[in-house]
């Protein structure tokens, strides 16, 4: 009696990516709780990106401690303000896709240049927003940060997987869309 | 691009919901967290609340939503299957957030733990869940054509 091959899950190579980027998100998460220096460099590059920018812009700023003040409006950069939390998601994202290292490589590094570019441009708008229609500030905060941070998050990884193009697929049987 | 163009329509609508809907949402995802996290006999009393929650769902159903390639009812199907998930992930989150917090030695190092998994472990879910449920059959071409 011969046994028939059991077809292979559709979803098992997905399910194998999932599992990987929850790992590697969990040691970024506890690598992110031991090593402060971690998160204090995301906000020092972060004031600094800003400051640099507004002065790129023309427009007077002054920073006091992690703090930036710009149009008689400060805004106080904390952990929440830097792109270093997103990222490491994204570099788990990178790192669980089947491809190779150099491909790797090469997408968080174009990861970390778009989404600093992304969180540089949401502190200047916000802003921006701070100065000119302060009622907004709140609602902008909330959906450039939640919703805008995703959709950039979205469009990277999408970018570098039509850069891998078609020779990094996950290995499984094509379905139809 | 038509998916991202597709889904960054439908999460700023969903974002104006979930705006809409999030002090409720969050006290109701506080009162069964905190009730979960507290120590026996005692009660935990949040005097201030931002979770980001339900904009995570908003996330989902936006993916959902602009995943063009699946019958609508599959779409619709998949949203309301994630929906009650992503609330149980946000719950799960705050429990295990209260809890490091409220039994860690190093209050820094725990305190950053926590904020982490708030910020982004709804997020993450919400991506995930999609994945799992509609975007599979995308991440299988991985190719020019995932952008449309």
């Amino acid at each position: 009696m011969s046994r028939k091959p059991r077809p292979t899950s559709l979803r098992s190579p997905v399910l194998r990516f999932l599992a990987l980027c929850v790992a590697y998100w969990a040691v970024t998460l506890l690598v992110l709780s031991r090593v402060p220096a971690i998160e204090r460099f995301g906000i020092s590059i972060t004031i600094a990106t800003v400051e640099r920018a507004f002065r790129v812009l023309g427009q007077d700023v002054r920073r006091v401690g992690d703090s930036i003040y710009a149009g008689g409006r400060g805004v106080s950069i904390v952990s929440d303000c830097s792109p270093h939390v997103p990222y490491l998601v994204f570099a788990a994202v990178v790192l669980a896709f089947p491809s190779a290292w150099r491909q790797r490589l090469a997408g968080l590094l174009f990861g970390a240049i778009l989404i600093h570019g992304f969180n540089t441009l949401r502190i200047l708008a916000l802003i921006q927003i701070l100065i000119w229609r302060p009622a907004w500030f709140d609602f902008a905060h909330v959906y450039l940060w939640q919703t805008g941070t995703v959709i950039v998050l979205f469009v990277t990884f999408a970018l570098w997987l039509r850069w891998l193009g078609p020779s990094a697929r996950v290995r499984r049987p094509a379905v139809a869309a | 691009m038509k998916f991202l163009l597709r889904f960054t329509v439908w999460a700023t609508v969903a974002f104006v919901v979930a705006w809409q809907l999030h002090p409720v949402w969050e006290r109701a995802v506080a009162a069964i967290g905190t009730r979960l996290a507290a120590p026996a006999h005692s009660e935990i009393e949040i005097l201030d609340l931002e979770l980001f929650y339900p904009f995570d769902v908003g996330v989902f159903v936006a993916l959902c939503l602009a995943s063009a390639w699946a019958p609508r009812a599959r779409r619709l199907r998949a949203a309301l299957i994630g929906i009650p998930i992503l609330f149980a992930v946000e719950v799960v989150s705050l429990v295990a957030g209260l809890r490091i917090l409220m039994s860690s030695a190093d209050a820094d190092q725990a305190a950053r733990f926590a904020n982490a998994v708030f910020r982004v472990s709804g997020l993450v879910a919400a991506s995930m869940a999609w994945l799992y449920l509609l975007g599979s059959e995308r991440l299988s071409l991985a190719t020019s054509k995932w952008l449309g």
